[in-house]
């Protein structure tokens, strides 16, 4: 059978993920201030940009991604998840945002989550 | 290999094992509906085989998650009852909702211990189902309500034909939350 790539290729690599989901991110809020009509449209933008960058990889993985924007108003939020999966091949990548190392974005208006959860699609 | 025909760069090893195998009456050759079209898998639609139909369903009729796996089937997909029911799926997050936030209130020292519970029992009561060889993700968020606003989306890269997601909300005076759990299957 031949080679069919190196398993570097093929696995899910969470940090590579993570710094496109932020790239994401900035691009499409920038230094916006929450809007109630506009977070509906970058809810499904950032969804549509993350998904298209994830099925770029061609990597043999379903992707999940969802996306959360709240407005900072002092509220408290807490997110959580839990997976039956295989852990050999499955992973998340989760941009928490603004972080600090995004200093020079900081947003202080809004919180964004971007989580991708990744299933390979053969054992 | 019999009936493999790869198009397109390689993308992935499939474990197949080569034991002969009887010739199969009708071979169905089931399209996997990629999300976003083919042209991004060419090599997935090429490399799909026949379904070796009498073997899966014998597997399928006596699933059972404590039976070893025997080798590698390539290409198999659940059958008419054994996809999972997202009624089935969203009546778990409703109870589970229920169970643990019906009538209380936001506590910040809580909030978290309550999401990391929330999540762990839904995943746990999915686990539970009868349908195999599907993977369970959730997904749980837990704010409170001081006027405001939140708005949650998601997209999802699968096969529409096997897999699917449910997602419940509940809202108090000073909380909400919202759970999302996705059902996706293994080949």
């Amino acid at each position: 059978m031949d080679d069919l790539g190196s398993s570097e290729e093929l696995a899910f690599t969470p940090e590579q993920v993570e710094s496109m989901l932020y790239q994401v991110i900035t691009q499409v809020i920038g230094q916006s201030v929450y809007d109630d009509a506009k977070v509906a449209q970058w809810v499904d933008e950032i969804n549509d940009r993350c998904m298209e960058m994830l099925v770029e990889l061609t990597k043999p993985f379903k992707y999940t991604v969802t996306t959360f924007i709240m407005q900072r108003k002092g509220a408290g939020l807490h997110s959580s998840h839990s997976c039956f999966w295989d852990m050999a091949t499955d992973n998340i990548a989760q941009a928490n945002w603004p972080n600090d190392k995004h200093r020079d974005q900081h947003n202080n208006r809004m919180y964004v989550v971007v989580t991708v959860f990744a299933a390979a699609m053969t054992k | 290999p019999r009936g493999r025909r790869r198009v397109g760069p390689p993308l992935f090893r499939a474990n197949l094992s080569r034991s002969p195998s009887p010739s199969l009456s009708p071979s169905l050759s089931l399209g996997v509906s990629v999300w976003v079209g083919d042209r991004l898998f060419p090599g997935w639609r090429a490399c799909r085989g026949e379904r070796r139909s009498s073997q899966r369903e014998a597997m399928n009729l006596s699933s059972s998650k404590s039976a070893p796996e025997p080798d590698p089937v390539p290409f198999v997909r659940p059958g008419y009852n054994d996809r999972v029911s997202v009624n089935q799926m969203r009546e778990v997050i409703k109870e589970v909702l229920h169970d643990k936030l019906a009538g209380k209130e936001y506590e910040p020292s809580e909030a978290s211990n309550q999401t990391r519970e929330i999540v762990d029992e839904i995943r746990s009561r999915l686990q539970a189902l009868p349908m195999a060889r599907y993977k369970y993700m959730v997904q749980a968020v837990i704010g409170e309500q001081r006027g405001g606003g939140f708005r949650m989306g998601n997209r999802c890269f699968w096969d529409a034909d096997t897999d699917n997601f449910a997602t419940e909300k509940i809202v108090t005076d000073s909380l909400f939350c919202v759970a999302v759990a996705w059902a996706v299957y293994t080949y």
